[in-house]
């Protein structure tokens, strides 16, 4: 059974905002919902709001990043444990370092926080590579019922595509995590790893076609 | 494979439910540790901004010198 963690006030100070919009998509975090992507504008208003100490702010950064910069991170290091204390560290990065996010014309924020949780991945992990044990390890996961067609489904389809992650070379498993996991276009991956976009490009493309065939064998049965 | 499928194969990597919520409660304990003084955040605004930070700070400093009696009552200490 999955523990509910209360949302954190304390510190909470109510100030008058500029957005009804805002307040509604606070609002909305307070009881669960799946957070609303926003655009760079309204990003922009809850970096600033946080820099100044909004803790209400920062949660809804928190929880609009996390998914992504755990998706990112978990092909580049061992198990989920490792991945929980990437995206942990890298977070707590991103929320304590906003004083020193400075926002460029045609550069999106989240650019910015998968830099920061690339980092954290590669200085952590550096020599590891994605778990390769007993998949069945990583498929059962807490909080899910494993009974379900759909979790087995899900379970699956997760085994099959770390395996495949893990016969990748690291740079294009760093590459296809900032693409695929991400969700980052070429030029900024091309920015977080010093690789030329065209080159970017052409990593995503043939590691999409090894892991399409790899993961294929991996449902078929294949491969173990 | 496409971009979409593989897209679409990335989101089943996402945290469990309670993978999430240990994730934002350490969170939470580790900014409530990671609270610093005015005197570290001015410091580190220093390293970021030096330049406008010190100016700021300049003007401040003349600001309250000129306007208030701190300053001549400086200036007859000195004397």
């Amino acid at each position: 059974m999955s523990a509910v963690v209360p949302l954190s006030l304390e510190g909470w100070q109510p100030r008058p905002r500029s957005s009804l919009t805002l307040d509604f998509t606070l609002l909305a975090s307070r009881f669960g919902g799946e957070p609303e992507d926003l655009d760079e504008e309204r990003l922009q208003r809850l970096v600033d709001a946080a820099r100044q100490g909004d803790r209400l702010a920062a949660q809804q950064l928190y929880r609009q990043f996390v998914d992504r910069v755990f998706r990112t991170v978990r092909p580049l290091v061992q198990n989920d444990a490792e991945a929980e204390d990437v995206t942990q560290d890298a977070m707590l990065a991103v929320l304590t370092s906003l004083a020193t996010y400075q926002r460029r014309p045609g550069t999106r924020f989240v650019s910015w926080v998968l830099t920061i949780a690339a980092h954290t991945a590669r200085r952590r992990f550096r020599r590891q590579r994605p778990e390769t044990a007993d998949p069945f390890i990583i498929e059962e996961r807490e909080g899910e019922d494993p009974e379900t067609d759909e979790a087995i489904d899900n379970a699956r389809r997760r085994r099959a595509l770390l395996l495949a992650l893990a016969d990748l070379p690291e740079r294009e498993r760093r590459v296809v995590s900032l693409r695929y996991g991400g969700e980052l276009n070429a030029t900024e991956i091309a920015a977080i790893t010093g690789l030329s976009a065209a080159n970017v490009r052409k990593l995503c493309e043939r590691s999409r076609e090894k892991l399409g065939r790899r993961i294929e064998e991996i449902l078929a049965g294949a491969t173990p | 494979m496409t971009d979409a499928e593989l897209s679409h194969a990335f989101v089943s990597l996402d945290p469990g439910a309670t993978a999430r919520a240990r994730m934002e409660e350490n969170l939470n304990r580790d900014l409530d540790a990671s609270q610093s003084s005015m005197i570290d955040e001015w410091l580190s605004l220093v390293r970021v901004r030096p330049v406008m930070t010190l100016g700021y700070a300049t003007a401040a400093a003349g600001a309250l010198l000129l306007t208030t009696p701190l300053g001549a009552l400086s200036l007859a200490l000195l004397k």
